[in-house]
């Protein structure tokens, strides 16, 4: 439509194309479409560039020494950001958004361990870094385990020490349900990516628990 | 449930005939994302192994997530051969379950249609580069838009 030549009937219809891909919209499939688009385009963004540099807190600032491995050069300051947005969508603090807060965050050959967001920090050069703190894992034994296609598991509701993830390692946001599982407060997680990752074993592990029935 | 503010909402009020029929991606974020918690909760343990209730329920768990496993591989943004065949595996399992659980249920042909799927995934990549609801979705915004029901004459009362 941007094109010299574009006839004006197909651009008086602008808004209508527009529509197909407001992202604001709440809907899973124009998540589908914009997660293609963002294939081309660079869309990674900070939602609120208007912050100031700040002292980064304590408990963030312990987080960074240990990833910065202790290093002089660990920022002192940095902005603090409420939401980032990463492949059209958007990543909240936990007090921002609790369901854009929580993420799945990447483990090389290994499931994804889920996290909550606790603050966004922008430092000096720009970098940005998630300061999260992973779920914990219950001693029970978890019934959705079972199912390993679905990509769900059980978790404790107690969480872990602040740790910095950076943005390209989280894998998708995740739904959770609070609840009492055998008498003891647990969450259930269920991944909301889009990609379907089998790993070797799970792929021998699906044959395997679909074969019992 | 705590989810992303993306994530498509469903209808709190499912099963009253009031919320109308929920279009496919209600139906995807239903059975994939809350449906599964929910039955595995609600099914997953049996309170009396003797009981035909209990055991009926596991079943029919078992049957349910065998389609959710299958919906989760073909709906997936990338594939695979291995996918493929993984998600055949599921969908004849969840089809054998159906007519072992439901012996006078009669096959409807989407669900024929469905065991192709593999075949297609192999051929033409993931679902989302040759399905087709972004035409549905562009149809359903076109029936929106307001019109006089005169043919031909949109443009002069519009432009």
């Amino acid at each position: 439509m941007l094109k010299e030549g574009c006839p004006s009937a197909i651009k008086n219809c602008s808004s209508y194309f527009s529509k197909l891909i407001d992202p604001q919209v709440r809907n899973t499939l124009l998540t589908d479409i914009a997660r293609f688009l963002s294939l081309e385009e660079e869309v990674d963004e900070p939602a609120d560039i208007t912050g100031r540099m700040t002292a980064i807190a304590e408990g963030p600032y312990k987080a960074l020494q240990t990833h910065f491995q202790g290093a002089k050069g660990t920022p002192r300051e940095a902005k603090t950001l409420h939401c980032y947005t990463l492949n059209h969508l958007t990543f909240s603090t936990f007090t921002r958004h609790r369901g854009n807060s929580f993420v799945l965050v990447r483990r090389q050959s290994l499931p994804s361990i889920p996290a909550q967001i606790d603050s966004i920090l922008q430092i000096p050069t720009k970098e940005i870094y998630f300061v999260v703190r992973f779920f914990r894992r219950t001693m029970l034994e978890d019934p959705f385990e079972q199912h390993p296609v679905i990509q769900m598991s059980l978790w404790s509701q107690n969480l872990g020490q602040l740790v910095i993830v950076k943005p390209q390692d989280i894998e998708s946001h995740f739904a959770c349900l609070p609840f009492d599982w055998q008498g003891v407060n647990c969450q259930a997680v269920i991944s909301l990516s889009r990609v379907f990752i089998l790993l070797f074993f799970e792929m021998n592990r699906c044959l395997y628990m679909s074969q019992e029935y | 449930m705590i989810t992303p503010s993306w994530l498509t909402s469903v209808p709190t009020n499912l099963g009253e005939p009031s919320h109308g029929k929920p279009k496919a991606d209600q139906w995807r974020t239903l059975g994939t994302t809350y449906l599964p918690i929910s039955l595995i909760r609600l099914w997953d343990q049996l309170e009396d192994v003797d009981d035909m209730r209990s055991q009926q329920c596991k079943r029919l768990l078992e049957v349910s997530l065998f389609l959710i496993s299958a919906v989760v591989i073909a709906s997936s943004r990338t594939t695979s051969l291995e996918k493929g065949e993984l998600y055949l595996h599921y969908m004849q399992n969840y089809l054998k379950g159906l007519r072992e659980l439901f012996p006078q249920y009669r096959f409807l042909p989407n669900q024929h249609m469905a065991l192709h799927l593999a075949e297609y995934l192999r051929l033409y990549g993931p679902v989302h580069s040759w399905w087709t609801f972004p035409f549905e979705r562009l149809i359903g915004m076109l029936q929106r838009i307001p019109n006089n029901f005169q043919n031909g004459q949109f443009f002069f009362l519009s432009f």
